[in-house]
């Protein structure tokens, strides 16, 4: 099968310095994988060094259970998607489609007719004899699927392909993106600091910070059970609001709220006596007259949609609601959903996790 | 592990592979440029006149002799006024004319680019040859000129001091253009919105180019001023040798023309190699200021 | 950027001068090769020749075998040309491409070397050659040429306006280095090399010291060197043929400089000389 495996893998450029430290990761092969954090968290990396483009210092990466450290990437049969695309400019865009089966020594019909199909599956059939910089920057961006489909390569690497789109093609490109994948099911793996793309193209993310994993898993979990504060707050927008509060005699404490913490959720505070919690914008309960804690409106955005209410409950930061937009604002308090909410532990930012 | 030969044989391929893309260039450099300093510094201790097998050691005698030759003194004492007129003309001159191209008008600019830069492709034996006529005492272009005003032209060749500024005026007509092309490159850099700003505050063009212009292409200007000094010298070999052979009187020689005479008409090898040797301390010495300024130059802006 | 103002007529000005006095003496080189001895010593400052005549073109292919000469220039010129452009162009792709330690060391050690003072290295060259028995050979003056640290320079510019993720994509695409050099490099920096290219035949062409030094019989000079034939004689009588040789030998210079001119230009002004 076409599992990528890192195990124990180390990367240094200057010998004293690690830029990946301890990296254990498995792939798994035919499925999409998001490698998803902010920039220099070393997702790209990573990816270079599936592509053998940077050296790994020490430890092991397998590819299909051969292990490829000294593997030039010429060898690993692997198909890349880059950044700023990549496409040669002197070619045409069949020249370009080409290049690679042509040093491959392909036959000259197998060459035609892998063009003509990923051409046609990309919707790029008229476009065959012009040059890249005749082309428009979504054509350019499906130029370089094309090329990367042709090789039919059971790894197809992506560099962050759709971050020169402007917002709308984005989208209509994520969608493209899966359907290539179910051409063939190679092994996918994605770079991307957008967490939109990654939770909608992805089948398993990994969320990587500082060049540490924080979490693996799919993308529903992600959302739900953020593994830490980080991944929390990465994930979603508007952001968690994630607080700090105090833990006195089974109540969660914070400005001049006290609020009775379910004895199942006691359970996971164990004696701590400080918590973060977090609550998701779309989760905020807000209550008339009376409630668990008072809250100040501070301002309200009307996005169309939807509302984003901007309020302070007395904790740490101002917090953020969304809400229908026909929600009218009259409330002065805010219930606490314990069905929604999440805590962390205060030095360690790990999730408790959440009651049975 | 067995998987570790091939693994290094492979990386010695690639390092046989990078090595072969360098090695035309490093082999060249290494046999025709930095072999030769090292020669010269061995021929700088002998005494030789280039033919006879017999070599003699001198240590440093050489390089006290020269420093009591006249001939080396003249060269010494010429090299100056050289490198001051090469100044005037190949830096002061292509700079201020640069910024005029590159800011201060707005059309042609192709076209005196052009047309500026055509002489540098010339060959100096070409332009002795024209200058040498141009400057002819007696009816050369120059001459007609002086007549005009009825003055006797100068001896513009024969005479001391002047000899140089001429040999220095047939080098900078070559040089120009290079150098102007290598300013104007840096002028276009600067920003205009630089300028814009000093012009709404009324700023003169003179003003600009003192305050704007200058700070920021220092950096080329201090490599102008390194390419002009170090090779203007030698530049003007070809005039020299066309013309005056270093004359009248080692009057028109300097530390580069009066290497190749100890060599090829004194046949004092021993003493060309430590004139040769001198030259090159002066040299690094000057490339030295020149990165030591820039470092300068670059923390200031 | 330009700055736009009134008073562009004065600059205008001062440039058409300097066009003029940088141009006057080409002028007066190739209208003199068209007169007579006795025009050229009464004609004054007027430039062209009221009586044209070919007489000194006549003079100077009769008395010298031209032919071979513009065939000695050339020969090295050619050689010269095409050993520097290839030493720059594979030493920049590999500055510029390949995994090399210190390469930036390298190459400010090749850029230094630019200033090695000719006078410095002149007299052991001229050993070395002789030496090699390649004293008053063609083959002589072109071999300390055959590589150029400002070729390296300015291709290795060219070469790293190429985004570095063409070169991966080929890799991933198991194409070798040398492939790469040349369907994907080499075809994207082709004006530079071709302006470089030129620069070193017109250099070569130009040279005029180091030909001197090796080159020391007639029938082995270089056009530029038979220069001096004609001023060995200091009587001052043969100014029409030393102006008709003189043009005779800027002619190859100025077709190749029409021609390419814009290139050579653009190639010297890209990002000026500094990172």
């Amino acid at each position: 099968m076409n599992t990528i495996e890192f195990k124990n893998v180390y990367k240094s450029y200057d010998g004293k310095h690690n830029v990946i430290q301890n990296l254990n990761l498995v792939i798994p092969s035919g499925q999409r994988t998001i490698l998803l954090g902010p920039s220099g968290c070393g997702k790209t990396t990573i990816l270079r060094m599936i592509a053998g483009l940077e050296d790994i210092s020490s430890g092991e990466l397998y590819m299909g259970g051969k292990q490829v450290n000294q593997l030039e990437p010429g060898q690993r049969n692997i198909a890349m998607v880059f950044q700023n695309y990549a496409l040669y400019p002197h070619m045409t865009v069949e020249k370009n489609i080409l290049f690679g089966m042509q040093i491959a020594k392909e036959p000259k019909e197998v060459q035609q007719e892998r063009l003509m199909w990923a051409l046609d599956i990309l919707g790029l059939s008229q476009y065959k004899d012009r040059y890249p910089k005749e082309l428009s920057g979504g054509q350019r961006q499906r130029v370089a699927l094309c090329r990367a489909l042709v090789k039919k390569s059971p790894y197809f690497l992506l560099d962050e392909p759709l971050s020169n789109l402007d917002a709308q093609l984005r989208t209509s490109a994520r969608a493209e993106l899966v359907k290539i994948h179910g051409v063939y099911s190679p092994t996918f793996v994605y770079v991307t600091h957008d967490q939109v793309e990654a939770m909608t193209i992805g089948q398993k993310i990994v969320v990587i910070n500082k060049s540490i994993i924080q979490q693996y898993d799919t993308p529903d979990n992600i959302y739900n059970r953020p593994a830490n504060v980080f991944v929390a707050k990465f994930i979603g927008a508007p952001s968690m609001n994630v607080c700090d509060a105090g833990v006195e005699d089974g109540h969660l404490c914070f400005g001049t709220a006290r609020v009775k913490i379910p004895p199942q959720w006691m359970n996971l505070i164990g004696d701590r006596d400080k918590v973060k919690f977090g609550l998701r914008p779309e989760h905020v309960v807000f209550s008339n007259g009376s409630g668990d804690v008072e809250i100040t409106i501070d301002y309200v955005e009307n996005h169309g949609n939807r509302k984003c209410i901007c309020y302070n409950a007395g904790c740490c930061q101002q917090m953020m609601a969304t809400t229908d937009v026909s929600f009218e604002i009259a409330h002065t308090f805010m219930d606490i959903p314990w069905d929604k909410i999440h805590l962390f532990d205060n030095e360690t930012e790990n999730n408790l996790g959440y009651p049975n | 592990m067995m998987k570790q030969r091939p693994a290094l044989a492979k990386k010695g391929l690639k390092t046989l592979e990078k090595g072969a893309y360098l090695f035309p260039s490093v082999v060249v450099f290494l046999v025709f440029m930095v072999w030769p300093i090292l020669y010269n510094l061995y021929l700088s201790v002998l005494e030789w006149n280039m033919v006879s097998p017999n070599k003699r050691f001198v240590g440093l005698g050489n390089y006290l002799k020269i420093f009591k030759d006249p001939n080396f003194l003249k060269a010494f004492g010429n090299t100056w006024l050289y490198v001051l007129l090469m100044m005037a003309f190949c830096f002061v001159l292509p700079y201020l004319i640069s910024y005029i191209l590159g800011k201060l008008i707005t059309k042609g600019e192709q076209l005196y680019r052009a047309m500026l830069f055509f002489p540098s492709l010339l060959s100096l034996a070409v332009a002795s040859i024209i200058f040498l006529w141009l400057f002819n005492s007696v009816s050369g272009p120059v001459a007609e000129i002086y007549k005009l005003f009825g003055h006797e032209s100068p001896k513009w060749f024969t005479t001391q001091g002047l000899v140089i500024f001429t040999l220095t005026v047939i080098t900078a007509w070559r040089s120009f253009g290079y150098n102007l092309i290598v300013f104007l490159a840096a002028i276009v850099e600067v920003p205009v919105e630089l300028i814009e700003a000093a012009k709404l505050e009324n700023a003169s063009n003179w003003k600009i180019f003192w305050t704007i212009i200058l700070p920021l292409t220092s950096s080329t200007a201090l490599y102008v001023f390194i390419v002009t000094f170090v090779f203007g010298l030698q530049h003007v070999f070809t005039p020299i040798h066309m013309i005056t052979k270093g004359g009248p009187n080692q009057a028109s020689t300097n530390l580069v023309y009066v290497i190749y005479q100890y060599g090829f008409s004194f046949f004092q090898t021993g003493r060309a190699a430590a004139v040769a040797i001198v030259s090159l301390v002066i040299f690094l010495f000057v490339l030295w200021l020149q990165k030591r300024l820039e470092k300068r130059v670059h923390y200031e802006n | 950027m330009k700055i736009k103002h009134q008073g562009e007529w004065k600059y205008q000005l001062i440039l058409i001068l300097s066009v003029c006095l940088l141009f006057y003496p080409l002028l007066y080189m190739f209208s003199t090769s068209f007169k007579t001895l006795n025009q050229i010593f009464s004609s004054g400052l007027k430039l062209f020749p009221t009586e044209f005549t070919l007489e000194n073109y006549d003079t100077v292919f009769k008395s010298l075998d031209i032919l071979r000469f513009l065939t000695n220039s050339f020969i090295i010129a050619a050689i010269v040309m095409v050993c520097k452009i290839i030493s720059s162009v594979l030493a920049s792709y590999a500055l510029v491409f390949m995994n090399i330690k210190h390469r930036d060391l390298l190459f400010n050690l090749f850029t230094v070397s630019m200033f090695i003072p000719f006078s410095v290295i002149m007299i052991p060259n001229y050993l070395t050659l002789s030496e090699m028995g390649l004293m008053n050979k063609l083959l002589g003056v072109a071999l300390p040429q055959l590589a150029d640290a400002m070729g390296i320079y300015r291709i290795r510019q060219a070469m790293r306006t190429i985004p570095k993720s063409l070169v991966e994509a080929a890799r991933i695409d198991n194409v070798g280095h040398f492939t790469a050099l040349r369907r994907i490099v080499f075809p994207l920096v082709k004006p530079s090399v071709v302006a470089m290219s030129i620069f070193f035949f017109i250099n070569s062409w130009n040279e005029y010291f180091w030909p001197m030094l090796i080159l020391k019989r007639k029938e082995m000079y270089t056009i530029t060197l038979a220069l001096q034939v004609f001023l060995d004689t200091e009587s001052g009588s043969a100014w029409g043929s030393s102006m008709a040789l003189a043009t005779i030998a800027t002619l190859v210079p100025m077709v190749l400089y029409i021609f390419a001119q814009r290139q050579i230009i653009g190639t010297f002004m890209q990002s000026g000389i500094k990172e």
